[in-house]
C-alpha cells in the first residue's frame, strides 16, 4: 500500500461525512433557490431565477444591515469582554484558571432555550432587572427591557462570548508575558505595552474568536425570535418565516445562500489578512529606500 | 559609599512567598564597569537585576542611582534597559520595528529614528537583515537584535540576564568578544547576569559571587579566581582541592609568611599565610573571609589542580614545596590539557597539566603509574572552616 492510499483510507470516513452531510444538503438548497416558485405557496415544476432576482427587493437591504449591525455589534460587545478576561486567565494561575473555565463552561450543560427564557423572566416588565432599575431610577417604570434590539444583542453576548472567550485564552495562555516586561523596559506604559504588544500577540485568538461570534449569530434566529421584537428580525428568522409561514422553499433557499455568501466573506478577509503582513512591506520598503 | 558610584544597593532583601531570596545585600557598582553577578541558579541574581531593572521591588533596602533613590520609579521610568534571557523579541514586529520600539514609545522623528536604527544595525552587523521576522533569524542573531534594541533609547546601564545561555560554544565565545566590543563602544555601565563562570571571568571587570542570597566575594576576575575568600567561591569557580587541616605551628622557614598544616593521614603541609596582615587591613563590609590565625585553628587548605605539577623523576628539594608521590587513577586527555586524578595516601587529589609541547614526543603517563606531585607553598591558600 502506497502512503498516498493510506492517506485516502485516513480521509475518506471523514470526507463521506462531510459529503453527504454537508456538500449534498448544500447543494439541495442551492438547487432549490432556483426553482420556480408556487401562485400561493411550494414551489411548480421548472426552473426560474424568480428567487434570486428578488433579494435585491429594498426591504431584504435593510434586513441584511439590520443582521450585520446586530451580528457585528455582538461580536465587538463579546471580544471587548472576553480580552480582558483571556488576559486575566492566563495571568492568574493555572488552577483558578481551570475553575473560572468549569464557570463559563457550566451554562452550557442547560439548555438554550432555556436559559434564553430565563433571560425573558429577567428582562419581563416585572422582572428583577427591571425592578432593581426602576428602584435605582435609572429605568422608567414605563419602559420595556424586553422585545429591542438592546435586548437581544444582550442576550447574543451573554450565548456566545465563550466563543469568543476560549480562542483568546488559548492564545493567551502561549503569550509569552516577558514581552509586556521588555515593551515596559523600552519606556512603554502598561497600557501601552498592552495594546502594542499584548492585542498583537493573541491576535489570532481574536480573529478566531471573532470568526466564531460573528458566524454563530449572522445565522441567529432563536434568540431575535423569543427576545427581540419587529425591528430585530434577522436573516435567520426571515428564513423560518418564508419555510413556515410563505412555504416558498425557493426564497428561503435563496436567502441561505445569502447567508452562506455573508459568512465566506469574513473568513476570507481573515485568509487575506493573516498571508498579509504590512509591517513586513513596510519595513523592506524602508530598507529599499 | 562614595560619590564616584553609579548604582548602589543598600541593605536590600527580598522574600518570595516565605523564603529569602536576597539576604540584606550591599554593595555598589561604578561608572562604565562590566559588571558580572555571578551564581548558582536560585542564588538571588536575577531577582538583583529584576530590582535594577524595575520589575519587583525590595522588601526592604535602597536602590541608588548616581545618588538618586530609584528603588520605586517603574521600569520604564528608568534609564536602564534590559537584554532579557531568550531574548523576548516582539514575534509580530520585523528586526527593525523591534530595534525601533523605544524611539516609537518615545515619539522620536522618522528621520532621527530611522538614522539611530540604521546605525543600531551596523553596530550589531545586522544591516542586511533589517527586513526579517525575528522568527526566521538564528539564535546568535537575535542575540544582538535584543542587544540593539536595549541600546537604541541610549540607557545608562545595560542589564544582560544570562543572554548567552541558549547558545551553543562556538556562538557562546564569539558573543563574548562581541559584547565585550559593544561595551567598548558603547561606554556605558554592563551588568551581566550568568551562572558560567568562565564568560564571567572572560568579560568582567569585577565580578561579584552570590549564594543563597548572599555576597560572598567581589573582585575582579583574577583576585576571585586566585584568592577566593570562601570555600563555596574556591569550588564554584574553576575546580580546585580541598584538604581539611589544623595549624600545627608556624612554619620555621618563615613564621611569619609561612604555617604549617597537619592534614589527616598526610605529612604536613607549608602553606603561605595570607592572614597575617588581615588586622591592619582595612576591612570593607563584603570581606567576610577576614580572620585570624592561631596554632590549633581549623581550616581548609586550597590548591587548584593546575597549579600542581606532575613528574616521574623526582624533583630538586625546594624547602618551599610540598612533595608528595602518588599512584595515577584516573587519566582523561583534553586536547590542550589533561585532568589526573592521583592517589596520594588514599586520597584523591586532582591535576591538570597544560600541554605546551608537542605531545607524541614525550612518553604518555600510564594509569597506575607512580608519580611525584608538587606545588610551591605560594600557590595554595587557606580558607575558613564553614559551619
Amino acid at each position: 500500500m502506497t502512503i498516498t492510499n493510506k492517506e485516502w483510507m485516513i480521509t475518506l470516513p471523514s470526507l463521506t461525512a462531510l459529503t453527504v452531510f454537508f456538500v449534498v444538503p448544500a447543494l439541495i438548497i442551492f438547487a432549490y433557490a432556483f426553482r420556480t416558485e408556487g401562485t400561493f405557496a411550494g414551489e411548480e415544476p421548472g426552473w426560474s431565477l424568480h428567487a434570486i432576482r428578488s433579494l435585491s427587493d429594498v426591504n431584504y437591504y435593510f434586513l441584511i444591515a439590520r443582521t450585520f449591525l446586530i451580528s457585528g455589534l455582538a461580536t465587538i460587545g463579546c471580544l471587548l469582554l472576553a480580552i480582558p478576561v483571556g488576559y486575566q486567565l492566563a495571568v492568574i494561575s493555572k488552577r483558578a484558571a481551570k475553575a473560572l473555565i468549569i464557570l463559563f463552561v457550566l451554562p452550557f450543560w442547560t439548555s438554550f432555550l432555556i436559559r434564553i427564557f430565563a433571560w425573558k423572566i429577567l428582562l419581563h416588565p416585572e422582572g428583577y432587572i427591571k425592578q432593581i432599575l426602576v428602584f435605582l431610577h435609572l429605568a422608567d417604570p414605563h419602559s420595556t427591557l424586553l422585545y429591542n434590539q438592546t435586548a437581544v444583542l444582550l442576550v447574543m453576548i451573554y450565548t456566545y462570548i465563550p466563543f469568543a472567550i476560549f480562542p483568546i485564552y488559548a492564545a493567551a495562555s502561549k503569550f509569552n508575558f516577558q514581552l509586556i516586561e521588555a515593551a515596559m523596559d523600552l519606556g512603554a506604559s502598561q497600557t501601552k505595552s498592552f495594546f502594542k504588544v499584548f492585542i498583537p500577540g493573541v491576535s489570532k485568538g481574536i480573529w478566531t474568536g471573532a470568526l466564531m461570534v460573528f458566524i454563530a449569530t449572522i445565522g441567529a434566529y432563536v434568540i431575535p425570535d423569543l427576545i427581540g421584537g419587529v425591528n430585530s428580525e434577522m436573516i435567520g428568522n426571515k428564513i423560518a418565516g418564508r419555510i413556515f409561514v410563505d412555504q416558498d422553499l425557493p426564497q428561503a433557499s435563496a436567502l441561505s445562500l445569502l447567508l452562506v455568501a455573508i459568512v465566506l466573506l469574513p473568513l476570507m478577509i481573515t485568509t487575506f489578512i493573516s498571508s498579509f503582513r504590512p509591517k513586513r512591506i513596510e519595513a523592506e520598503a524602508r530598507n529599499k529606500e | 559609599m562614595t560619590i564616584t558610584d553609579h548604582i548602589v544597593f543598600k541593605n536590600i532583601t527580598k522574600k518570595y512567598s516565605g523564603s529569602t531570596t536576597l539576604n540584606d545585600v550591599s554593595f555598589s557598582i561604578k561608572k562604565g564597569e562590566f559588571f558580572s553577578l555571578l551564581g548558582p541558579s536560585g542564588c538571588g541574581k536575577t531577582t538583583l537585576l529584576r530590582l535594577l531593572a524595575g520589575f519587583e521591588k525590595p522588601d526592604s533596602g535602597t536602590i541608588l542611582l548616581d545618588g538618586n533613590e530609584i528603588t520605586h520609579i517603574t521600569a520604564n521610568q528608568r534609564p536602564i534597559n534590559t537584554v532579557f534571557q531568550n531574548y523576548s523579541l516582539f514575534p509580530h514586529l520585523s528586526i527593525w520595528e523591534n530595534i525601533a520600539f523605544g524611539l516609537r514609545i518615545a515619539k522620536c522623528p522618522r528621520d532621527e529614528m530611522q538614522d539611530k536604527v540604521e546605525k543600531m544595525l551596523k553596530l550589531i552587523q545586522m544591516s542586511d537583515h533589517a527586513h526579517k521576522m525575528p522568527d526566521s533569524i538564528s539564535g546568535g542573531q537575535k542575540q544582538r537584535v535584543a542587544i540593539a534594541r536595549a541600546l537604541i533609547n541610549q540607557p545608562q546601564i545595560l542589564l544582560l540576564d544570562e543572554p548567552l545561555a541558549a547558545l551553543d560554544l562556538k556562538l557562546r565565545q564569539k558573543m563574548l568578544i562581541d559584547l565585550d566590543r559593544i561595551h567598548d563602544e558603547v561606554g556605558i555601565t554592563f551588568i551581566f547576569v550568568t551562572h558560567d563562570q568562565t564568560e564571567a571571568l572572560g568579560v568582567s571587570d569585577r565580578i561579584a559571587v552570590l549564594q543563597k542570597g548572599s555576597l560572598e566575594q567581589i573582585g575582579t576576575p583574577v583576585e576571585i579566581y586566585e584568592t577566593p575568600k570562601s570555600t563555596f567561591v574556591a569550588d564554584f569557580i574553576g575546580d580546585t582541592n580541598f584538604f581539611n587541616g589544623t595549624i600545627v605551628q608556624q612554619s620555621e622557614i618563615s613564621p611569619v609568611d609561612y604555617c604549617l598544616l597537619d592534614i589527616a593521614q598526610f605529612s604536613p603541609i607549608l602553606c603561605f599565610n595570607d592572614k597575617k596582615s588581615i588586622e591592619t587591613a582595612p576591612k570593607s563590609a563584603v570581606e567576610t573571609a577576614a580572620f585570624k590565625l592561631k596554632q590549633g585553628d581549623a581550616v581548609i587548605l586550597s590548591i587548584r589542580p593546575e597549579k600542581i605539577q606532575i613528574s616521574r623523576e623526582k624533583p630538586q628539594k625546594n624547602n618551599l614545596h610540598n612533595l608528595f608521590s602518588g599512584t595515577i587513577e584516573t587519566i582523561v586527555y583534553k586536547g590542550d590539557h589533561t585532568h589526573f586524578e592521583i592517589n596520594v595516601s588514599g586520597r584523591k587529589i586532582l591535576v591538570t597539566r597544560q600541554h605546551r609541547h608537542f605531545l607524541l614526543d614525550e612518553v604518555p603517563f600510564t594509569w597506575d603509574e607512580t608519580v611525584w606531585l608538587w606545588w610551591h607553598a605560594d600557590d595554595g591558600f587557606m580558607l575558613e572552616v564553614t559551619p
